[in-house]
Formats: structure tokens, C-alpha cells, sequence
């Protein structure tokens, strides 16, 4: 049964105790609100932001150990050992894929321009493959054969194209996902293989917090 | 989400209803449950999370919705923090009476909400507090959401048959046997249908036995007093009956969903005709192959006669089409639908090119029909509730109102200020309403 | 739509140990390779519980084949709007569960398998979230508040009694200190009331009951 207080007015002792109560109560009301705005706030923050999972496991570590045939010369197996001693961009492509055909010509650019490219050429029949380089030019210093995929599944690719800036002893630094074009070039890639290059030429490592702030 | 605070919300406000009390609760539960839709609306709109169901990904419509929410569900939230306090009034009830077990209720159902509430907007989360990305799907909701719902499912066995305010009855004995009557029970059925699933299926089923044996002793306690048992069942009111539906539809559909999850068998194998493959009982053989036109697509039917133990159970033609238009393949499963279990063919691809081996998906799927029917007696519980007399009478007091008014004191279940005011409260009271 | 949001970023199927080799010509690619995309789409927004294209693989036994299954229920589509490798017809997630294909034929477990993933992939490769600090918050927080909320209330009904018994030391208005003549005027309105309250009795303990 419900209790209630018939009295109208409160006996003057207890007034104190009752305020205290009620205000105590009311921090409990206050909570689902408080909890409300935050969400609310984290959600405003998201509005926009891009929310594809990129995968960066790759960073950081060593381009991972491979043996695959040189595409012009598939009788030659190339390894690790094979790839530039100084930094250069691994980009990873294939012949069925027009973002590629699109990203292709900025390439040629970029070989121009001085930029040490190394292709990985992704699942593709070696016929078409080499149709492609000879229509578009090759902008590769060299270009290895990936068919059965295993050496691109580790790196964490996802499709094509791809590109990875390694620095002068072996290490990924920073991972494109899709084309390379004049504004992520100028934006993100070039400032990255600045840094890199410096260091090169020093023969030392590059400094870690530089790379974070360039090499996004 | 919308859908677990409605359910608590309904069952709060069965006690206010009855009781006057838990206004604070069911106050706070509308208010969620109304939030947690716009919700729904704001994330498959905006873009904020990757999924399957979102249908766009559009920072403009997704801010619109964002203020909507802020202004309505906020300035709900506003009023509740303001005055919501007013609603707290001191009710005394036992630690075993029906109100404790609904308080339980409605804090395993908030749980429920919170995680999967907690688990879609963790992406959100994880990237404010810079955590790393990790993947929220099934197992982890699974992890948590299968035991609540088992203790959920222990507090209705014995929340709905317990008497409000205060059961004085010798229950633990009681309690005891039905415990071990239900674990035996249930660890024999599992023992016989799968023993390796005793954990999902064996604690399923041991829950379920548990709130079907309350429910029997609590339809033997009411009509006790009645000259037999029909007659008492007569006596009994609709919305008895639905509780009771509703409740019985609920541990359906829990047994559905437990069988399925675990003892749903899919093969994936190549077949040319002539060829049998046998799956969980089952024969599948494939008699042939032909062409078949359709409206706007042609497709390649296979015939496959299924058996069980040579005698033959159905034959099934599933197709695969390809849309004359739009150039997409489709395929058309083949199903045969009965209460125990459903058997499911699809047709793939040829394994290679011009072969005549053709690539072949089954399923065997028990107990899946129950979930919907478990849906639908709960549904039927609904209606039986609904169509209840007191709900159609011209003077609308609750119960609790009526009582309160005979014996002379004031009841708070008016909002006004006056007789709030004139209320004493406990600390912490709000806990208990 | 979806179809904005994703990259212009392809990828290719092309699965080495398939029952026989795929010889491709690429006008007949480019159609198949353009449906399989389409088909990608659709599977994303039509399907919930999406199927993929049925992949016929011979398992040594049947655990070899559960523990297939449970992989790639488990491993999630790299590149898919959350959906997990059996789930979709994206090229990568044909590789990976070719991957998976693979290892298990050598015989690794479960752990092997994920690991290998994760290392590759990152930890949203796998749909369970790990049990490590960053992700306590997930796992532990509700069971957590579950047990808080229970004992919290549990607590604060035990106090209420003891309030109600007079045992607290809170002090409870209505039973502020009362003088003699206002305690037998108060005895004076409860008997009042009680013989009013025992003629209700009867109604109201069969509405308890309901």
C-alpha cells in the first residue's frame, strides 16, 4: 500500500533531512541525460568522417619475404635482395583493373620525375600484363609476378591499385589504398619520400616522429 | 533495441498499472524506447557505421536526424531529469514478490539493450578513444546476449507466478524440485537429440522446462479453490490467458532459435545426375537437369528427390536463373517447410566450364519454424490480453486506484504537485519504483 | 548509396586450386568480373544473411569441414561493408577463404589460422573482438553493470526494510517524534480506519493475486 503524509506542513528537524534526500535522488535522474549527451556528441564528431577499414598491418615492418619470377623474365626469381636500396614506391597492379589504366599514365609522370617504381603485378595472365606495359609504357624498374596473390594477401592487400612507400632499408612506411593522382602525390606521398630520402642519404633510419606527422 | 525497451516497457507498466509504483521506470522506458528508433534512423542514414543495412551514407540527412533526436529525445530526457524525481514514491513489497521480480526483469532487459547497444556503436567509440579497430558482430553478441536471455528467461518462470507485493508461500521447496525436474529433463532430451550441444541446447531446454513447470503449478494454485479444474480455468481472466500465451510463445521461439543455431547442417558438394549425397538423415539425388523459360528470365532447373530411410519425402526444384535484362544470375532455393525442420536446396554453378557436375548448397534446418511461430503465439498473447474486460469497462480505475480509494488514503498515482509534495520519500528510493 | 561510398579500387578472382583451370579471355573477364561486382552490390544491400556463391572444397573429414565453416563465419570480408567470408562474393574474400581452405588441408587450428589473419589484417579481421584491454570496455562492462544494478538493488530494499522495521538510523518523517495527545489522536484515526480497510480485504487480496 502507498503511504502518505497527511500533515501539510513538515516538523521543522526534518526539512533539512528531506532537501538532502530529494537532491540525492535527483543526481540519479540526471544520469541517462548526461549519457545522452555524450552520445550525442561522439556522433556529431563521426558526421562525415570516412569509415572504411584500412588496413595498415604492414607499416612499420619490413616489405614481407617473397620469390616470385621477374615479369619480363619469369625464368628469373627475385627476392627481397632484388628490391632498390634506396626509397622507392611498390605499386601493386594489374592489367584487368581500370582504376589502374586510369592511375597509369600519373606513373609514367612519376618514372619521369625520378621516382625509384617497383610493380607487383597482381593475379594477371603474363600476356596481358605485358600487352599493358607496352601500350602504356613501363614506368617500373622492375616488375614482379604475383599470380597466385599469397605475396599481396601478405601485405594485407584488399584489391588493386595499391601502392607502398618503402624507405631505403626495406621498411614500409606509408600505404595508399587506391590510385595515385597529382593531389595525394603533393598531399601525402611526396612530403613522406622527402623524409625518407634524407635519411637515405645519411645512411641512418629515418627519425620515427617525423614519419608519423609525414607519412600518413 | 526499440523492441527489448518496449518489452520493458510493457512489463512496468503492467506494475504500474497495478500497483502505482514504478512510474519512474516506465517514464524513462518510453522515453528510450522512442530514442532508441530515432536512433535506428539516425545510423543507417548517416553513414556513421559500416553495414549491411544502412541504406545511405548521407552526412546531411544524417545531421537533420541528429537534431531531431537532440531536441525530442533531449528534451525528454531534460524533463525526466527535472521532475522526473516527483514520480519516486515509497512502496513496500517483499524481496519475493512479483515487483522485485519485475525489477529484475527490467534490469536483465536494459542490460540486453545496452549491449547491443554498446556493441554497433563501438566502431564510434573505439575511434574517439583512439582503441583500435576491432569488428562487432555475432559472437560477440551471442556471448552476451544468450546468457541474459537464460537469465531472463529463469526470473519470468518464476516472476509470473508469484503474487504481488508479498508471496508468503513455502517456495523454495518447490523451486528445488522444479529446478532439478527441469535439469533432468533437459539433460536426457540433449543426451538423445545431440550431446555435444548440452550447453546451448541442454540450458535452453532446462529453462524452458523451468518456466512451463511454474506455470503449471501456478495454473494448479488458481483455480485450487474452484470446484474443478475446468471451472477454475473458466474463472480465469483473458489476460491471464495472454500472459501465459505470450510467455509460452516466448520460450518457443527460444527453442527454435537454440536448435537452429546449433544443429543446422550446410553442405556444399557437386553433383551430376544420378549422383546421392546424404546429409543429417536425408537423401538428395539428382534426377536431371532442364531448361526452363520464364517471363523475363531462363533458367536451368535441377529435379532432386529427397528421402529419408528409402522412403521418399518430397522432391524439390531449385533453379538457377539468369535475368534477361539485367544480366544477373539468380538462384531460386528450393524448400520444403515443415514444423520439425526445413530442407533447403540451391543450385550453384557448373564446377567448370561444360561440365555436367554441378556445384550444390544444402541445408537442414530444425526446428526453425518455431521461431516465427513462437512470434506469432506472442502476438496472440497480445490480443488475448487486449481483448481483457477491464480494458473495456466505462470507469477506468486501476485496481490500484480503487483500493486505494476505500480505505481513505490518498494514492499518488495523480501527478499532480499537492499530493506529491505531501509524499515521504527514501533515499534511493527511485531504485525500488 | 553504397556504391558511392566505395573506393574505385578493384580486385580479381582467380583461385589457384580450383577443380580446373580457369583460362580467361578478357572480354568474357571484364563481363564476369562486372557481374560479380553488381553482384557484390546487391548481395550488400538486399541480403542480411547474404550467401555467397557456392565454392565446392573436399574436406579430408568432418571436422576438417566445421572447422571451415566456422572460419568463415568468423573471418570478416576485408573489403566488404561488414560481412563475413561466407557471406560474399568479393574476390578478396574468395582468396581468403581459399587461404583458409588451404591451411586447414596442412592441418593448422584455429588459433593458427587467425593469427596468420590478424597479422595480415589487423584485428577487424575476425568477428570476435579479442579479450585485451582496449576492448575490457566490450566484454566487461555490461556483466558488470548487471551485477552492480542487481546488488545495488538488492541492497537498497534490504535498507528499506530495515527502515520500515525502524532498525536504520535514518530518520523517517512520519515517524518524527510525537507527543502523547497526537499519538492517541493517531490511534484514535488508525482504528478508524482499519475496520474501514478490513470490510476491503477480501477485493483486494484476490486483485494481489492476478
Amino acid at each position: 500500500m502507498t503511504k502518505s503524509n497527511h500533515f501539510s506542513e513538515q516538523p521543522p528537524e526534518t526539512k533539512g533531512n528531506r532537501t538532502m534526500k530529494k537532491s540525492q535522488i535527483r543526481i540519479w535522474f540526471l544520469i541517462p541525460l548526461i549519457i545522452f549527451a555524450a552520445v550525442m556528441v561522439m556522433l556529431y564528431f563521426r558526421l562525415g568522417q570516412p569509415t572504411e577499414i584500412v588496413t595498415n598491418t604492414a607499416l612499420e615492418r619490413p616489405v614481407p619475404a617473397f620469390e616470385l619470377p621477374l615479369l619480363s623474365d619469369t625464368s628469373r626469381i627475385m627476392t627481397n635482395d632484388n628490391l632498390p636500396d634506396e626509397p622507392f614506391l611498390m605499386n601493386i597492379w594489374g592489367s584487368w583493373c581500370p582504376t589502374c589504366v586510369i592511375e597509369h599514365p600519373f606513373l609514367m609522370q612519376l618514372e619521369e620525375r625520378g621516382v625509384n617504381l617497383v610493380g607487383v603485378n597482381y593475379k594477371d595472365d603474363i600476356g596481358d600484363a605485358l600487352g599493358y606495359l607496352n601500350r602504356g609504357g613501363d614506368p617500373f624498374s622492375m616488375s614482379i609476378q604475383d599470380l597466385s596473390g599469397q605475396f599481396a594477401l601478405d601485405l594485407g592487400l584488399t584489391g588493386a591499385p595499391e601502392t607502398f612507400v618503402v624507405d631505403g632499408q626495406g621498411i614500409i612506411r606509408q600505404h595508399i589504398v587506391g590510385e595515385i593522382n597529382e593531389s595525394n602525390w603533393q598531399s601525402r606521398i611526396m612530403p613522406c619520400l622527402m623524409v625518407l630520402n634524407e635519411a637515405d642519404k645519411k645512411n641512418v633510419s629515418p627519425d620515427p616522429s617525423q614519419v608519423q606527422e609525414v607519412c600518413k | 533495441m526499440p523492441w527489448l525497451a518496449g518489452l520493458a516497457l510493457l512489463h512496468s507498466l503492467a506494475v504500474t498499472e497495478k500497483r502505482g509504483v514504478f512510474k519512474a521506470w516506465t517514464i524513462m522506458l518510453a522515453i528510450f524506447a522512442f530514442a532508441l528508433s530515432l536512433l535506428g534512423t539516425f545510423l543507417v542514414r548517416s553513414g556513421v557505421i559500416t553495414s549491411v543495412h544502412s541504406f545511405a551514407a548521407d552526412p546531411t540527412r544524417g545531421l537533420v536526424i541528429l537534431v531531431i533526436l537532440g531536441i525530442i529525445v533531449g528534451g525528454g530526457l531534460l524533463m525526466f531529469a527535472l521532475r522526473g524525481w516527483r514520480l519516486t514514491i515509497e512502496s513496500q513489497y517483499q524481496l519475493v514478490s512479483r515487483e522485485s521480480f519485475l525489477v529484475i526483469n527490467n534490469v536483465i532487459i536494459l542490460i540486453a539493450t545496452l549491449v547491443v547497444l554498446l556493441g554497433t556503436l563501438y566502431p564510434i567509440i573505439a575511434d574517439a578513444f583512439s582503441l583500435g579497430q576491432v569488428s562487432v558482430s555475432p559472437p560477440y553478441f551471442n556471448a552476451l546476449f544468450v546468457p541474459l536471455t537464460w537469465l531472463l528467461l529463469v526470473a519470468m518462470g518464476m516472476g509470473s507466478n508469484i503474487r504481488w507485493k508479498q508471496d508468503k508461500r513455502p517456495l523454495l521447496g518447490v523451486g528445488m524440485v522444479i529446478a532439478a525436474s527441469s535439469l533432468v529433463l533437459a539433460a536426457v532430451i540433449t543426451y538423445f537429440v545431440s550431446p555435444s550441444a548440452m550447453l546451448n541446447i541442454g540450458v535452453t531446454l532446462a529453462v524452458s522446462f523451468w518456466v512451463l513447470f511454474w506455470m503449471v503449478v501456478d495454473f494448479k494454485d488458481k483455480t485450487k479453490n474452484a470446484p474443478s479444474f475446468l471451472q477454475g480455468l473458466n474463472k480465469l481472466r483473458l489476460s491471464y490467458w495472454g500472459q501465459q500465451t505470450a510467455h509460452i510463445g516466448v520460450i518457443v521461439a527460444v527453442i527454435g532459435v537454440a536448435f537452429t543455431s546449433t544443429l543446422s547442417i550446410e553442405r556444399d558438394v557437386a553433383l551430376s545426375v544420378g549422383e546421392t549425397v546424404h546429409v543429417q538423415g536425408y537423401d538428395f539425388t539428382v534426377k536431371g537437369f532442364r531448361e526452363v523459360k520464364g517471363s523475363n528470365y531462363d533458367a536451368t532447373q535441377a529435379e532432386v528427390e529427397v528421402s529419408k530411410d528409402s522412403r521418399a519425402v518430397t522432391t524439390l526444384y531449385p533453379e538457377k536463373r539468369n535475368y534477361i535484362i539485367s544480366m544477373m544470375p539468380m538462384t531460386e532455393a528450393a524448400i520444403d517447410d515443415s514444423l520439425m525442420r526445413d530442407v533447403y536446396v540451391a543450385l550453384g554453378e557448373p564446377i567448370a566450364e561444360g561440365s555436367n557436375k554441378w556445384a550444390v548448397r544444402i541445408y537442414v534446418k530444425p526446428l526453425i519454424r518455431w521461431i516465427w511461430l513462437g512470434a506469432i503465439i506472442m502476438a496472440l498473447g497480445g490480443l488475448l490480453s487486449m481483448l481483457d474486460r477491464r480494458y473495456r469497462l466505462k470507469t477506468s480505475k486501476t485496481p490500484a486506484q480503487i483500493a486505494a480509494s476505500k480505505s481513505g488514503f490518498t494514492t499518488v498515482t495523480d501527478l499532480d504537485v499537492k499530493s506529491t509534495t505531501n509524499n515521504t520519500t527514501l533515499i534511493g528510493e527511485k531504485q525500488n519504483d | 548509396m553504397n556504391a558511392i561510398s566505395l573506393k574505385a579500387h578493384s580486385s580479381k578472382n582467380m583461385s589457384s586450386k580450383s577443380l580446373s583451370a580457369q583460362s580467361i579471355k578478357p572480354a568474357n573477364f571484364i563481363i564476369k568480373l562486372a557481374s560479380l561486382m553488381l553482384a557484390c552490390l546487391l548481395s550488400f544491400i538486399l541480403s542480411f544473411s547474404a550467401h555467397a556463391a557456392i565454392d565446392v572444397y573436399d574436406f579430408d573429414s568432418p571436422q576438417q569441414e566445421a572447422q571451415y565453416r566456422g572460419l568463415i563465419e568468423e573471418l570478416r570480408c576485408p573489403k566488404c561493408q561488414n560481412q563475413n567470408l561466407a557471406g560474399s562474393d568479393a574476390p578478396i574474400a574468395q582468396d581468403l577463404k581459399q587461404k583458409t581452405y588451404d591451411m586447414i588441408k596442412e592441418g593448422r587450428s584455429d588459433a593458427e589460422i587467425r593469427a596468420y589473419m590478424q597479422e595480415r589484417y589487423g584485428d577487424f579481421i575476425t568477428y570476435k573482438p579479442p579479450v585485451r584491454p582496449s576492448t575490457w570496455i566490450l566484454w566487461f562492462f555490461p556483466p558488470l553493470l548487471l551485477i552492480v544494478l542487481i546488488i545495488g538493488w538488492f541492497w537498497q530494499s534490504k535498507r528499506s526494510q530495515r527502515v520500515a522495521r525502524g532498525e536504520s538510523a535514518v530518520n523517517v518523517d512520519s515517524a518524527a517524534a510525537l507527543s502523547a495527545a497526537e499519538k492517541a489522536e493517531l490511534d484514535r484515526l488508525l482504528s478508524r480506519s482499519n475496520s474501514n480497510a478490513k470490510s476491503e480485504a477480501v477485493i483486494t487480496s484476490t486483485e494481489d493475486k492476478k
